[in-house]
């Protein structure tokens, strides 16, 4: 194998400076010698026309639209105004908030004013479990970080649990039991309980059936145990709508232990991934984002080199080095045949009888794979090998038990196993039903009931009636049954059809315990008082399982006394609490070998031939299954890919799109052929069988031809103001057996559109040098601006503590927690479809995306995060004519709210356009309960002036306090983390004092790598870039000759 | 060009007054609309007005609506902070821009036709530059805080920011405001005398006497005035050239492309002036149609305005080329993306919109007897007025897509916006048609000034007095 690593370099040396070498991407070419153009391969494309007009597809239409009226403000108001301005007295107009200050008369203990405490607990999603720390002030919780000793976290928080502090906030979460749509109390629901319990414990629990939400915590299934056998004929059903057993089976088919791959990265120097988001969607994403990162830092040596097979466009395919976009039903044929290139090589130490076997099965399969795929999984074949030990291949969640199946077994062969993946029980598995398919178990309960054999059905934190591909169905059957109880945070869909509702409370107000995903024994405290009338999904569970106790404390505690051998005390448990996990209870690691029945139960895909038109299901990037659909900073939160906000669409690849007929030339249009504008869509019906659906269609470059993806959790009619009938619920669309992956589906376009709202239209470069990528062959000589000067003062810089930042690229997987970090840190208020679509939107934070390369179907991505870059000789400053934003010593560009008469002319001069106007006022609309989530440290702002990124000036202040009372001049490095580095899972970010040559932003900043966007306004940006570094193989750049990217277009 | 306009001796020029007028003629003339009573109103100034009132009801409405939610009831959005209001500010500033050329600099370069257009010139630019000056005032997000731009004492110790261009705009828009205020007023103040002399009823002696500020033609009353008159047309002077310069500040000496350029001063004060006569020109073929005014305001007046457009115009024309060259010619591909963007990108009809209005169309001027055709005239003056909006339009907009790709977006006006520009008609209007029919329209004192009666050497052969 080293003789094809030393081939590789050779070639990497003849190619340096004269091959285009990423995929799509084209890469620099000789003219860098001459220090002209960096970007000349993108220059070109830019000027290609197909290109250009496919890139320009936005604002045909210069009709002018109608401001939709802001309809809650009142005329009066209106009337009100004009008399006061035709008098002159245009105060009127101004409305202050006015609120009294109220003091503590009894000091809590620990509690300063002004100064937050920090709880650790908990949160899951799904399988998942994030350890999380809560930021308290005064006893209002107002933001949620990522616990740093949690493994899962690391000091990460992902955006679903930055949000989840809203969602307890959320007015529109219930509030009081409800029975059949009426406000009713828990005194009714107890009373109403008794004889239904009584009848079932004398019925020993017949007809009586749990449908709960995929349980980590062990109390809850202790207390599952507990009403099991208080009634032991009842049922217990794990409803989910986003599979998470199909690995667990999958590993368990070849090696016979239900295990998980706990991918260790850092560890790997090449990773295949078949469909696996793993820095995005698949669990974990945080500690993988971390390691994976890690690998990619230049300095450590050789970096990792990212393979990925994918259907949709991902995070992590926008990552890889070499992707190559399939259908969904060849992604199995892929690995098979990588499987089979694997398993022929000489010295896989597969017992014989199943490599005989297995290799049948795995060429027939392979055969599939349209020939010209063949070379590019041979080298990525060879590549892995080439790296026994330090390679891994990965398999997605929605893939079927057998994919993962081979994935292990690769990984077996690879020698991975307990270098670069280790193996572990899934331990929360056992608490649940375990499908491969998630509906599966939901569909025989709908039998039993079409049998008149439930009698009682208990819905705990689930929603089946919108998850569920047969809603309609499961609407009529509920009625059916004589007992329906709905326990939740929300009055759902399904709490719209049961007769009881209960209110759940917040994971933030209960006591709790989970296993992560690792195993660790996690724990949940609350970090505030139930704010309404609502009990924790412990105490409900315990009101079944009739438990001697019944508060949430109580019954965690008492779990942890019964578990063997671990060391329950008093001081144990209050360390354990602080911490927020019990140390050293990980799953332990397993060294499986292949078992050669697998031979036997492998059967591959059927009939992956004429497939036609593709569709896949996916979770969403900001809602999940549905379940966020409330929680506003989510909803705008941008697709990291679409960057779409507050909608799903279905998205297609443009190949795919032009073949339908909705893509003309580089428009999308309508059915006249009349292109569509900037924020409109078309209207596409899809059908399958006798299903149909009719939804809107965006074009996401990359995808695999004929694939559409959709994803799940929108079009919800009983989420709460927020998410109510927002995008389209595709539930319905899905089918029982294949929920996620549909074959032969029909489409057409219906001529009509559909408003969206995209936060950014443009998608190239357009051959400029802001996003720079570069190989890790290519040494590009950054040109360095000649430093001018100014006809202004120019204040010395070089003394003292001066703020810098630096945003590592390469690093950078466009995640974007950050953003919602920095919404949550700084009061950025959230403001609606309507404004995003005017481009209005607040995130202090832009995570621009960037399409690269010269085949639209095949593009390669960069993100670029990109917040005020604090300037020197800031262009902002300047034109503001009452300098409302004016520069700190320490190199702030501060922003005076008060000051800030709101002229925009900042916002116009800023290069960057990183500047948020407040076009109205966003922030009067917060209910009560919203109120308690903005930060006390900054200051909620008014309409009519302008923010923008601070740095988090508010934690340079407590630093800076901190330290000048402890006598300490210099603030040392790390002593003050923004938020979005705090929360960055890629330690893509690096602040502090660039004066301090031992601090990370000051060594960075001395990195060759290291730039600042447009250096030639001589705006003199504190923050600076690190270019982007890809590694890609030369074999496999050879032999696709220059135009590496046509994989996808068979 | 008849070389007659050029001779010395005034008597064979072209007469600046046609039909024989005397001086009681051009008194008579000029009062006429003025000093018919209020129930002789004409029905059409009634219809007029009521319509500038409704708009300009409308324009209160509007602004308070504006103030009431905010500046997002206007279409203004992230790349495109600036929107229409910007855009009419700077168009009604240049519409503001002939009054002064002709009151001042014709003045000092003694050319006796202006006195012919001066007067309702001048009103012109003090009604537009008070629409001008409504946009700056109301476009500001916290309004209620907008003295903080004025140098003041104050408890926070401090200054506005002195290296702002809004800074400078706002106090080169505001001295422009007073001067020309200035100078119409002092231009009337004979006139008015004259009003208050034929008073026949003793409310209109008192009112237009209170105005006259005592005139009574005495030689000092007159050396007086000739003096204030001159010195105010010196400090007017600079002023056209100034106003427009500094207003072009806000975009020159920002940092981005399409915006920062030298060119911009000399370039706006030629769109100005362009502007500022296209709509004198359009509003005095009206008035003169509509008042007789034809032998004061002659078919010469017009013809040398023309010639005026005729020459802003190309000048106009020359910068926008110009700009091109030197977007090319600077190298960089910024500059060179904002103009190829500008011509051909999504507001590329806007931009030749602009083009076939500002450049194209003065072109018939070339030609005499397109440019002694009413018609003619008052059809590219329409036209002018279009595209010199379409230019203030095409520059700010250029702000849609600067640097950063990402950041590039559209901008619509709202209908609030369309509300609000249609109201400053209201506004404008509403003070033209007050001015037409309770002043003097042409000043009467300067226009017996350039006739020949009034030239003490006159041996010829005309009837004076």
């Amino acid at each position: 194998m080293s003789s094809v690593n030393s081939m590789e370099n050779q070639e990497n040396t003849e190619n340096q400076e004269s091959q285009p070498l990423l995929p799509g991407q084209g890469g620099i070419t000789g003219s860098l010698g001459q220090g002209k153009k960096y970007w000349k391969s993108l220059d070109e494309l830019s000027q290609s026309s197909e290109y250009r007009q496919f890139v320009e597809r936005e604002f045909p239409e210069n009709a002018s639209e109608l401001l939709d009226p802001v309809s809650r403000r009142s005329f009066l108001g209106l009337m009100a105004s004009s008399m006061a301005l035709a008098g002159l007295t245009g105060c009127k107009a101004i409305r202050r908030p006015e609120d009294p200050i109220l003091a503590y008369n009894n000091q809590p203990e620990h509690v300063l004013p002004g100064k937050p405490l920090f709880f650790a607990s908990s949160l899951s999603v799904g399988p998942e479990v994030g350890g999380v720390l809560a930021e308290s002030h005064q006893g209002r919780p107002t933001k949620i970080e990522g616990n740093p000793q949690h493994p899962a976290n690391q000091g990460s928080a992902h955006r679903f649990h930055q949000a989840s502090i809203l969602q307890m906030y959320d007015p529109d979460r219930s509030q009081k039991p409800m029975f059949n749509n009426q406000a009713s109390d828990w005194n009714s629901f107890m009373a109403a309980l008794a004889p239904v319990m009584v009848s079932h414990m004398i019925g020993k629990g017949k007809g009586l059936v749990f449908v709960s939400e995929y349980l980590t915590s062990p109390t809850a299934h202790r207390l599952k145990q507990g009403i099991l056998a208080r009634f032991p004929e009842a049922k217990w059903i794990t409803s989910e709508s986003i599979p998470y057993a199909k690995e667990a089976l999958g590993v368990e088919s070849i090696t016979g232990s239900r295990s998980v791959a706990q991918y260790q990265f850092q560890a790997a120097l090449r990773i295949a991934s078949f469909d696996c988001d793993f820095l995005g969607k698949e669990p974990q994403s945080l500690v993988y984002t971390r390691a994976y990162s890690r690998t990619r830092s230049p300095e450590r040596g050789e970096i990792s080199r990212l393979y990925i097979v994918e259907s949709d466009h991902t995070l992590t395919g926008g990552r890889a080095d070499h992707r190559l976009a399939l259908k969904p039903s060849q992604i199995p044929l892929a690995l098979a045949a990588l499987t089979q290139k694997l398993l022929s090589t000489s010295g896989a130490s597969v017992p014989a009888a199943l490599s005989t076997q297995l290799l049948n099965a795995l060429k027939k399969q392979a055969s599939l794979l349209p020939p010209e795929h063949n070379s590019w999984i041979e080298t990525l074949a060879q590549d892995l090998l080439a790296h026994k030990g330090q390679s891994v291949v990965c398999t997605g969640k929605y893939q079927d038990p057998q994919i993962h199946a081979l994935g292990y077994l690769c990984n077996f062969i690879l020698l991975a196993l307990g270098k670069t993946v280790n193996y572990t029980k899934l331990a929360s598995l056992e608490f649940n039903t375990v499908a491969s398919n998630p509906f599966e178990p939901l569909e025989q309960l709908y039998t039993s009931i079409g049998n008149n054999q439930v009698e009682t059905l208990i819905f705990i934190n689930t929603n089946p009636v919108y998850t569920n591909p047969n809603q309609l169905k499961w609407q009529e059957t509920l009625k059916k049954v004589k007992n329906t109880i709905h326990f939740g945070l929300y009055a759902d869909e399904t709490a719209q059809t049961a007769q009881w509702h209960l209110p759940a409370s917040h994971a933030f107000e209960s006591w709790t315990d989970a296993l992560a995903y690792d195993g660790l024994y996690t724990l949940g405290q609350p970090v505030i008082m139930p704010l309404y009338d609502t009990r924790s999904t412990l105490e409900f569970l315990a009101l079944w399982a009739g438990a001697s106790v019944n508060r949430g404390f109580d019954l965690v505690r008492e779990t942890l006394t019964l578990i063997p051998g671990l060391p329950f005390s008093e001081t144990n448990w209050q360390k354990w609490i602080h911490d927020g996990f019990i140390p050293n209870t990980e799953s332990p690691r397993q060294l499986l070998a292949p078992q050669a029945t697998f031979a036997q139960v492998y059967t591959g895909t059927q009939a992956p031939q004429n497939t036609g038109i593709e569709v896949i299901f996916r979770e969403d990037a900001s809602v999940y299954d549905g379940r966020f659909a409330n929680i506003s900073w989510l909803q705008e939160f941008p697709d990291p890919m679409t960057r779409l906000t507050w909608d799903n669409t279905a998205l297609v690849g443009p190949y795919t799109a032009k073949k339908w007929g909705v893509l003309d030339g580089y428009f999308l249009k309508d059915n006249k052929g009349v292109p569509l504008g900037k924020n409109e869509v078309p209207l596409i019906k899809i059908h399958h069988e006798n299903r149909e659906i009719t939804l809107a269609v965006y074009v996401l470059p990359g995808l695999a031809p004929d694939t559409v993806v959709l994803n799940l959790g929108y079009g919800r009619s009983h989420a709460g103001k927020v998410g109510n009938n927002i995008g389209f619920d595709i539930s319905g669309f899905q089918k029982l057996d294949t929920p996620y992956h549909l074959t032969q589906v029909q489409v057409n376009p219906t001529g009509q559109s559909y408003f969206i709202a995209s936060v950014q239209e443009h998608w190239s470069l357009e051959g400029r040098d802001l996003a720079r990528y570069h190989d890790i062959n290519e040494h590009p000589h950054y040109h360095q601006h000649p430093k001018v000067g100014s006809l202004h003062a120019e204040w010395d810089y070089s003394k003292g503590m001066q703020w810098g930042m630096a945003i590592d690229l390469n690093k950078c997987t466009g995640c974007g927690h950050c953003v919602l970090a920095c919404q949550a840190e700084n009061n950025i208020p959230v403001v609606g479809k309507k404004q995003v679509s005017l481009n209005r939107e607040m995130s202090w934070i832009r995570l621009d995306r960037y399409f690269v390369g010269d085949d639209i179907n095949q593009p390669a991505v960069v993100h670029q995060p990109l917040g005020c870059q604090h300037c020197e000789m800031a262009p902002c400053e300047n034109v503001c004519p009452v300098a409302a934003t004016v520069h700190s010593s320490e190199g702030l560009n501060d922003m005076v709210y008060n000051r800030c008469i709101g002229t925009r002319y900042c916002s116009n001069n800023c290069p960057y356009k990183v500047r948020r106007f407040n076009f109205f006022n966003y922030t009067n609309q917060y209910s009560e309960s919203e109120q308690m989530a903005q930060n006390p440290d900054v200051t909620v702002r008014f309409r009519g002036v302008m923010e923008k990124c601070s740095y988090c000036v508010q934690r340079i202040n407590v630093a800076r306090n901190e330290y000048k009372l402890k006598g300490i001049e210099l603030i040392p490095d790390g002593a003050i983390v923004p938020a979005c580095q705090q929360t960055c899972p890629a330690e893509a970010i690096a602040f502090g004092n660039i004066n301090d040559h031992s601090s990370t932003v000051a060594k960075w900043r001395t990195d060759k790598r290291n730039y600042t966007i447009l250096p030639e306004t001589n705006a003199r940006p504190r923050t600076s870039y690190l270019a982007r570094l890809s590694h890609t193989n030369p074999a496999l750049s050879n032999a696709q000759g220059t135009d590496h990217s046509h994989h996808g277009k068979s | 060009m008849s070389s007659t306009a050029y001779t010395e001796d005034p008597a064979k020029r072209l007469p600046l007054v046609e039909g024989g007028k005397s001086f009681h003629d051009v008194t008579e003339i000029v009062c006429k609309p003025l000093e018919q009573p209020l129930v002789k109103t004409p029905s059409w100034w009634l219809i007029g007005f009521m319509g500038a009132l409704t708009l300009l009801t409308m324009l209160l409405g509007m602004v308070g609506y504006l103030l009431w939610e905010g500046i997002g009831v206007w279409g203004n959005n992230t790349p495109v902070a600036w929107g229409w209001d910007i855009v009419n500010f700077v168009w009604w500033i240049g519409i503001g821009h002939a009054g002064t050329l002709i009151s001042a600099i014709l003045f000092l370069f003694r050319q006796k036709w202006r006195t012919g257009i001066n007067r309702f010139a001048e009103a012109m630019t003090v009604f537009a530059v008070m629409c001008a000056f409504l946009y700056p005032g109301i476009h500001i997000g916290r309004i209620w805080v907008s003295y903080y731009m004025f140098p003041i004492p104050n408890q926070m110790a401090m200054w506005p920011n002195f290296r702002s261009p809004l800074l400078w705009d706002f106090a080169a828009v505001s001295t422009y405001a007073t001067v020309s205020a200035l100078f119409w007023y002092i231009g009337l103040v004979p006139d008015l005398a004259t009003i208050r002399d034929r008073a026949t009823n003793k409310i209109r002696a008192t009112l237009y006497g209170i105005f006259a500020l005592g005139w009574r033609g005495a030689n000092r009353h007159w050396q007086n005035y000739e003096r204030a008159y001159l010195i105010l047309a010196g400090l007017a002077t600079p002023l056209v050239l100034s106003v427009h310069s500094i207003v072009s500040f806000d975009f020159a000496t920002a940092n981005l492309p399409g915006w920062h350029t030298t060119i911009f001063p000399p370039y706006f004060v030629a769109g100005a002036v362009f502007s500022g006569f296209a709509l004198v020109s359009t509003l005095m073929i009206l008035a003169r149609e509509i008042f007789g005014f034809k032998q004061l305001v002659t078919i010469n007046h017009l013809e040398n305005m023309s010639k005026i457009m005729l020459l802003t115009g190309t000048l106009v024309g020359y910068a926008y080329a110009m700009e091109f060259f030197i977007a090319w010619y600077s190298g960089s591909e910024y500059e060179r993306f904002a103009f190829i963007n500008r011509a051909a990108g999504p507001f590329g009809w806007a931009y030749w919109i602009m083009i076939s209005c500002n450049v194209i169309s003065p072109q018939f001027f070339w030609f005499r007897n397109l440019r002694r055709n009413i018609w003619v005239i008052f059809i590219i003056t329409i036209f002018i007025n279009i595209g010199m909006w379409f230019e203030r339009f095409v520059i700010i907009v250029t702000l849609h897509a600067d640097f950063l790709p990402s950041s590039w977006g559209y901008y619509r006006p709202s209908i609030v916006d369309i509300c609000t520009y249609l109201g400053t008609f209201g506004l404008f209007f509403t003070l033209f048609l007050l001015f037409l029919r309770f002043l003097p329209q042409i000043a009467i004192s300067e226009v017996k000034g350039v006739m020949p009666q009034a030239n003490p050497h006159h041996h010829g052969d005309s009837h004076g007095h």
